[in-house]
């Protein structure tokens, strides 16, 4: 503890700096004037200061003002030594001064004074440095949040073409957004999407923003349809976020016409659907629970289809909008917010939110607010970029040894998949391409008689069968072919094996019972392609697959 | 007096056809060992993308089996593609869908 005594007589200092030493204070300096007071507390830092209310260059108040002033937010216990212990001078030395001992002092009065100041001045001390850590503390946070907010902002930046589809407002009520709102357009021209909020808002909450938009900007990139992309999220939050925490959010499909919708609607506000002339034509209320919480076996992911008509407007909100309170604490409600869009269903998406804002009043926005919406129109007036699809053709020829091995139908279905236009149709392409490869291997090449799979136990012998034959064959070659003919939005797709041929006159005989286990794959051969011949004697099989219904 | 039965789960993969024959055998069999106590089957089919008609053909031999065990079969969360098949084959006949 460093003690600073200033006095003019030479003996009182003598005194103290002796009754100090005595106590056990070594770090002890003394000043004889208010001057030398002042450049020791620079020089010395101080303490505790017992100093005289009577000094030869002025007054002690001033002196204890400026030292007081100068030691800022840290607590700097005075004391005043004062030869008069009259009413007026007390007062006078407590306004700048914090205690006050008269001439001449008692030993262990002062002693103990010091001692309870000193006591003071550790707890300021240890103040000073918590609060000097927190600062330090808060210094790191601010800029960690400034680079997590940086990668957040590049990451789910929406290019502006994307941004001029819809129109949208999102005010977070704290740097970082629990809600989400993401737009995206095929590359089959239809426009995606999702409005959401996570639970909670502020940085543990937007964390699960990266991987939704990462997973739906690639889902809708390709144009997947929205229930394997609701399946989609729901899987990746699944495994990404803790139980308490989940993301209620619409998901929404409109076809370049832009009046088909599709919609999912997990724990969201309603969706609503508005004539031009303020009618509302539809609220579409969540069917399901927000995307995180259910187990993927447990996960609902049917959707909603409407047709709209052109110039009808869909408003998507989350539930900050109709939970924001006004300063009597009543909140907006959906009743009312709708009363606002029947009344002016053209409103700018941003006088909704100056609307929201006068409802709100003064005081701060305690949840994230999206608004979004979009007038029904085809999308191509609002410029999508639809990229044009040039033909093309794929062969593969798969011998004996391959056919072993490999399964050459899942490859070529991956491979096609990548193509733009086929996105959607790998279920269906998978389908086709794999009864004609069945046929071509079990019939054309092994030799077997689907007959055999009309009792129960002959379908798994089939199966044996099938198995053991597929080891002996030692030649033969089937070759796989796609063509897309982009023009007419259809594939030509054909096998060739090199087979004994096949009795196709015979194929579709006696079929058509739901029980049967066997003599579906034709059936499904027909119902999905529109031509089905053949040649060679059955050993060559081509089939038209249209691209749209 | 009845007693509540219980519910199976067949969650199916990504690609459902003739190469899940023998799983999908044993899965149902297991099952079928403990008959008494179970009342339904249910298929789950919401990671399936791919089917074929081999994998309709497992189906319906599923679907008389549990018959016979009294055993009811259903069909939950197929997704586009595989529900439009599904719907193709007529399997609404055959399964309860979810």
């Amino acid at each position: 503890m460093r003690i600073l005594v200033v006095d003019e007589e030479s003996l009182n200092r003598f005194l103290l700096l002796y009754m100090l030493k005595q106590e056990g204070y070594t770090e002890v300096r003394e000043a004889q004037n208010g001057k030398d007071a002042l450049l020791l507390q620079e020089e010395f830092n101080p303490d505790i200061i017992l100093i005289d209310v009577v000094l030869p260059d002025g007054n002690g108040y001033d002196i204890v003002k400026t030292m007081k002033s100068r030691a800022g937010s840290m607590h700097l216990p005075v004391i005043f030594l004062s030869a008069m212990d009259d009413h007026d001078t007390l007062v006078k030395c407590f306004e700048s001064a914090d205690d006050v001992v008269c001439k001449p002092f008692d030993q262990t009065i002062l002693a103990a004074k010091i001692r309870a100041h000193a006591r003071s001045r550790q707890l300021s001390r240890d103040f000073e440095a918590q609060h000097q850590e927190l600062l330090i503390h808060q210094q790191k946070i601010e800029r960690e949040h400034t680079i997590v907010e940086h990668i957040f902002n590049n990451a789910l930046k929406m290019s502006p073409r994307r941004q001029q589809l819809m129109q949208y407002h999102i005010a977070p009520a704290s740097n970082f957004n629990g809600d989400l709102f993401l737009v995206n357009t095929s590359q089959l021209g239809s426009l995606y999407f999702l409005i959401g909020d996570f639970t909670g808002h502020g940085l543990a909450s937007a964390i699960g923003a990266l991987p939704v938009a990462k997973a739906f900007i690639a889902t809708s990139k390709k144009g997947l349809p929205i229930d394997e992309i609701a399946t989609t999220l729901n899987s990746t939050l699944l495994d990404l976020l803790p139980s308490d925490m989940f993301f209620a959010a619409i998901l929404v499909e409109i076809d370049p016409s832009g009046q088909k919708l599709t919609i999912w609607n997990g724990g969201s506000p309603d969706l609503l659907l508005l004539s031009s002339d303020g009618e509302i034509r539809r609220h579409f209320t969540a069917q399901h629970m927000a995307l995180g919480i259910l187990e993927q076996e447990e996960f609902e992911s049917s959707v909603i289809r409407y047709t709209a008509n052109v110039g009808d407007r869909l408003f998507a909100f989350t539930d900050g909008v109709i939970e924001v309170k006004n300063t009597q604490g009543k909140m907006l409600g959906m009743r009312c917010l709708e009363n606002w869009l029947m009344a002016e269903p053209d409103i700018d998406i941003n006088k909704l939110v100056t609307k929201l804002g006068i409802f709100k009043g003064p005081g701060k926005q305690t949840d994230d607010i999206t608004v979004a919406s979009f007038t029904c129109q085809p999308l191509a007036n609002q410029q999508v970029d639809i990229t044009p699809s040039l033909p093309w053709k794929i062969s593969t020829v798969v011998e004996a040894n391959d056919i072993r091995q490999t399964n050459p139908v899942i490859l070529l279905v991956e491979a096609l998949s990548t193509q733009p236009a086929l996105h959607r149709h790998g279920g269906y392409i998978f389908t086709i391409l794999s009864e004609l490869y069945s046929n071509s291997l079990e019939h054309g090449l092994l030799g077997l008689d689907s007959s055999i799979k009309s009792t129960d136990e002959g379908f798994l012998q089939y199966y044996e069968l099938r198995k053991q034959r597929l080891n002996e064959l030692i030649q033969g070659q089937i070759e796989l072919e796609v063509e897309f003919i982009a023009q007419q939005g259809l594939l030509n797709i054909a096998i060739t094996d090199s087979g004994s041929g096949y009795d196709y006159n015979k194929a579709g005989e006696g079929k058509g019972n739901v029980s049967d286990s066997y003599g579906r794959g034709l059936e499904l051969l027909q119902r999905l392609s529109t031509q089905i011949e053949y040649f060679a004697g059955g050993r060559r099989v081509k089939v038209i697959y249209h691209l749209h219904d | 007096m009845s007693v509540t039965k219980e519910v199976k789960t067949i969650s199916l993969p990504e690609r459902f056809d003739f190469s899940y024959n023998r799983t999908f055998s044993q899965q149902y069999q297991s099952i079928f060992e403990e008959a008494e106590a179970v009342g339904k089957i249910v298929l789950d089919f919401s990671r399936v993308r791919y089917l074929d008609s081999s994998a309709l053909g497992m189906m319906v031999l599923l679907q008389k089996r549990a018959k016979e065990l009294h055993i009811v079969v259903a069909v939950k969360s197929a997704q586009s593609t595989a529900a439009e098949i599904l719907k193709m084959a007529n399997f609404q006949k055959l399964y309860e869908f979810e």
